[in-house]
């Protein structure tokens, strides 16, 4: 940060961050409650459960554990424990305990749990264009750097305090 | 890449920021609450909206406003109550009906959480410049804006 950028912070007018941050929960809230909605009618399903499937075909053939799986979640957690125990009756997951320690399972997408995360990313990709087709492609690409800095800035902030 | 698939890329990338960014702050400011003031976020927002609004509000007011479930709102108040910060009166007109009403201990304290609030949310913004800041208010602001459109139409 330079010298301009702290005479500017000392300058800001408070009510521009509480704006940007109402923007931010509402924003966030808004699509994550549209996608959800969205998944429910067409797939019977959820954003969490979406997300769960993307986690595990995106860890590939060798699955994830319940904790890493948790801390990657985008959506609202929930019960977790829960989520996967549905998921494993409906048959779109499946668990297996680790080779080398017993006490810990992994977590595997199945063939029709492949299946459905597909279908189901193919929509996710039209209703996020929908959504986010406001913004051009370079404004796209200033709200994905703003959002990082932003993050950036809270982590730090939350380790100092 | 053809043009098609950049973009798709990149609104993937966008989402994959938008709600861990949300909730990260969402975090900061539930745990600086509690620290300072032993307080929860929907305490918070519940007080916040019995500010703004200048007058007592009935729990489906509330709960409509916080976009919870009656349920949680109830549990909210009865905790807000408890802490001496509001209170729960018949409507006059109505006395099946019950309006919270932010009182005196309730609304000072307020003012207090509220100007912290507001500071540490100008240092969480830090990292951007005013105008950057400004910049994402207007990106923003525009997405919200169709959001709802794409909820009314898809469900037709």
């Amino acid at each position: 940060m330079g010298g301009a950028d702290k005479t500017d912070s000392f300058a800001r007018p408070s009510k521009q961050s509480l704006r940007a941050w109402l923007h931010l929960i509402k924003c966030s809230k808004r699509v994550e409650q549209t996608i959800s909605d969205l998944f429910r009618t067409r797939y019977n399903s959820s954003l969490s459960r979406f997300d769960v499937l993307a986690q595990l075909e995106h860890s590939g053939s060798e699955g994830i554990t319940t904790s890493a799986l948790a801390q990657g979640l985008l959506a609202s957690k929930g019960n977790i424990t829960r989520l996967l125990d549905r998921m494993i009756s409906d048959g779109l997951i499946e668990r297996r305990p680790s080779s080398e320690d017993r006490r810990v399972s992994y977590v595997f997408l199945t063939a029709k749990g492949a299946e459905a995360f597909h279908r189901m990313a193919e929509d996710h990709e039209v209703w996020s264009e929908e959504i986010f087709g406001v913004l051009s492609a370079t404004e796209l690409e200033q709200l994905v750097s703003l959002l990082d800095r932003v993050r950036r800035q809270v982590d730090d902030q939350a380790r100092k305090r | 890449m053809p043009n098609d698939a950049l973009r798709s890329k990149e609104t993937l990338r966008l989402w994959l920021r938008l709600l861990p960014t949300a909730s990260l702050v969402e975090q900061e400011l539930r745990a600086r609450l509690r620290l300072s003031f032993d307080i929860t976020l929907p305490q918070f927002d519940v007080m916040a909206e019995l500010e703004r609004a200048g007058e007592p509000q009935t729990m489906s007011e509330l709960s409509r406003r916080l976009l919870v479930s009656g349920g949680n709102v109830t549990g909210v108040v009865d905790r807000l109550e408890r802490a001496g910060y509001v209170e729960r009166r018949p409507l006059p007109t109505d006395r099946r009906v019950q309006l919270v009403a932010l009182v005196e201990k309730g609304r000072r304290e307020f003012a207090a959480m509220a100007a912290a609030h507001e500071q540490w949310l100008t240092e969480l913004f830090e990292g951007l410049s005013l105008e950057e800041v400004r910049l994402l208010n207007e990106l923003l602001g525009r997405a919200k804006a169709v959001v709802a459109a794409v909820a009314a139409q898809r469900k037709d």
